[in-house]
């Protein structure tokens, strides 16, 4: 069962300018979907359109399988989200700005307590927001979200500016309630957090969703995407000659090609040597999940 | 525990904790003090034997009040409720909860009136308060002698938030608009000085100016008023009519807004 079903979405701020053209998605129930893209590629403007702030060209996204241009906003109420950089009032102390999302979501303030330990802010519950870390605001933003214990927890970029420190804090939370149960759906430009924690993984590119699956699912399309790195002579040449593949990553020692599988290795060393280039090194570099997401949203 | 208008309202309360809205009304209410008391204390001796003195200290209260205080409170307050939620980046927070937008529209809206009037109604208390106490230096202005028109003067004042409602339509739809604090201020302030000259000069345009609808609404003796004057027509004054069908207006102009509006 999917928690957040998207089908065929589209939308821009005007219509000649596509953001999102004919985006799906399925984060299933109990995941951990790690969202990837590059800036710009959508993934904000799909988490707002998810969370209703951002009304759809067409297509529809439906939430606990009920569409949620008819039942919102009721259906948040199972939805806990953290958009970018928190929004928080910097005026007023932790308790006060979760006492103020209490009001709104009709929650008792007794969990506040308990949501801040969770977090790690119980000891700073009476100090203003303002003179809170970014660390410290992204985990009282978190708390924010936790406080009606939703079931469905959506962060856009969560471990944005933080330190190493604050990144593995937020890591273990989320870990933490995923053991509860929840279902999490993350984006990030870190693809190394990623890799540590997401169950699902989905890639945006210029607004479509190049790539959906689980992790084993990635790993597999990961061993099928790898690369040769070449050194020789001259570069300019094997270039040259391999003009049909396709190449990254050049640089002044050497050349990764694409390859999609060994028995193209042999092909590539004869029509190098044919050609007169005298080849140094040879090696086989199978793609980690950082080149891969090069490779795929370069494209 | 369900979420309703009412924890809306509570929550628009919370979030001013700790603002300067406060000092704003405490600052509107003393300004208005200071100067009756001192004009009383400077004029006393320009005091009608036998006449009621509170007549002269809540027309000169209320009067300042009308001309030089609501327009400019009303633009800073409205401004200033607003900007909370922009200085927090909150919007996105709020359209993410179990609430209609219409909901925290209006919640807010509700508490910007409710605080106009508040502030008003503590005007006039703290104006009977001030009487009694230049009274105790001034004996010879008679305040004990009469009782104070408390009843008559908040019937007075409402009149005077009622004609007010226009500017804080048009205030409220601007502060979302333009979701900063320099462009409503500036446009408010220039509303204000705009109302305040065709006021001064007793032009029937001032009926096409909402800002000057509190100034108009009724004479308190400041500046000739008789061909600006508010016409009464049994419950209200043309110009309060004029006010509410403004309020009207661009509170539902900023509500089809913010309901349809895409939060970036």
């Amino acid at each position: 069962m999917s928690i957040i079903s998207i089908k065929n979405l589209n939308f821009g701020y005007k219509k000649s300018l596509p953001i999102l053209k004919q985006l799906n998605m399925e984060v299933p129930v109990g995941s951990i979907y790690g969202f990837l893209g590059t800036n710009g590629a959508g993934k904000s403007t799909t988490i707002r359109n998810v969370l209703g702030l951002l009304k759809p060209q067409s297509g529809s996204i439906n939430l606990f399988e009920k569409e949620i241009n008819k039942s919102k906003p009721r259906i948040f109420q199972q939805v806990g989200s953290l958009i970018e950089s928190p929004s928080l009032y910097p005026h007023l102390h932790a308790v006060d700005n979760l006492k103020i999302v209490c009001k709104y979501r009709g929650v008792s303030n007794t969990k506040i307590e308990s949501v801040l330990e969770k977090v790690n802010l119980l000891q700073h519950r009476k100090k203003k927001v303002k003179q809170f870390s970014t660390g410290m605001k992204q985990r009282l933003g978190l708390a924010m979200a936790l406080i009606h214990d939703p079931e469905l927890l959506i962060l856009d970029e969560p471990t944005n500016g933080l330190d190493p420190n604050g990144i593995t804090e937020i890591r273990n939370i989320i870990l933490q309630l995923r053991e509860e149960g929840k279902t999490i759906m993350l984006s990030s430009h870190l693809l190394s957090e990623i890799e540590k924690i997401a169950t699902q993984v989905g890639i945006i590119k210029n607004g479509e969703m190049v790539f959906e699956g689980t992790l084993p699912e990635l790993d597999e399309l990961k061993s099928a995407q790898q690369s040769l790195e070449i050194k020789s002579n001259d570069l300019a040449k094997t270039k040259e000659i391999l003009s049909n593949y396709k190449i990254i990553n050049p640089n002044q020692q050497s050349i990764q090609v694409d390859i999609s599988s060994k028995t193209e290795i042999p092909i590539i060393i004869k029509k190098l040597v044919d050609g007169g280039v005298d080849l140094y090194e040879i090696s086989r570099t199978k793609s980690d999940l950082e080149k891969m997401f090069i490779s795929i949203t370069n494209e | 525990m369900k979420t309703n208008f009412i924890n809306h309202l509570s929550a628009e309360i919370r979030k001013l904790k700790s603002t300067p809205i406060i000092y704003l009304i405490v600052f509107c209410c003393a300004f208005v003090l200071s100067i009756v008391m001192i004009a009383h204390s400077l004029d006393r001796n320009s005091v009608v034997l036998g006449a009621d003195p509170w007549r002269r200290c809540f027309s000169a209260g209320i009067g300042i009040y009308s001309f030089f205080v609501t327009v400019p409170f009303v633009v800073l307050l409205v401004t200033a409720v607003t900007f909370v939620e922009q200085r927090a980046n909150a919007w996105k927070l709020l359209y993410t909860m179990p609430v209609t937008r219409g909901s925290i529209y209006f919640s807010k809206l509700t508490i910007i009136i409710l605080t106009v009037f508040a502030t008003s109604f503590l005007l006039v208390f703290a104006l009977v308060g001030a009487g009694y106490v230049l009274d105790q230096f001034l004996p010879e202005l008679e305040f004990a002698y009469y009782q104070a028109p408390v009843y008559t003067n908040l019937k007075n004042i409402t009149h005077g938030v009622i004609a007010l409602l226009g500017v804080i339509g048009i205030q409220y739809f601007l502060s979302l608009w333009f979701k900063n604090f320099l462009i409503p201020i500036s446009i408010g302030i220039i509303g204000f000085i705009l109302a305040f000259i065709l006021t001064t000069i007793n032009t029937k345009i001032t009926l096409y100016v909402p800002y000057s609808y509190s100034m108009v609404v009724k004479d308190y003796g400041m500046f000739k008023l008789e061909h600006t004057k508010g016409i009464w027509n049994g419950w209200l004054t043309n110009v309060e009519l004029y006010s509410i069908l403004c309020f009207v207006f661009f509170v539902g102009l900023g509500y089809f807004y913010e309901r349809w509006r895409n939060v970036e």
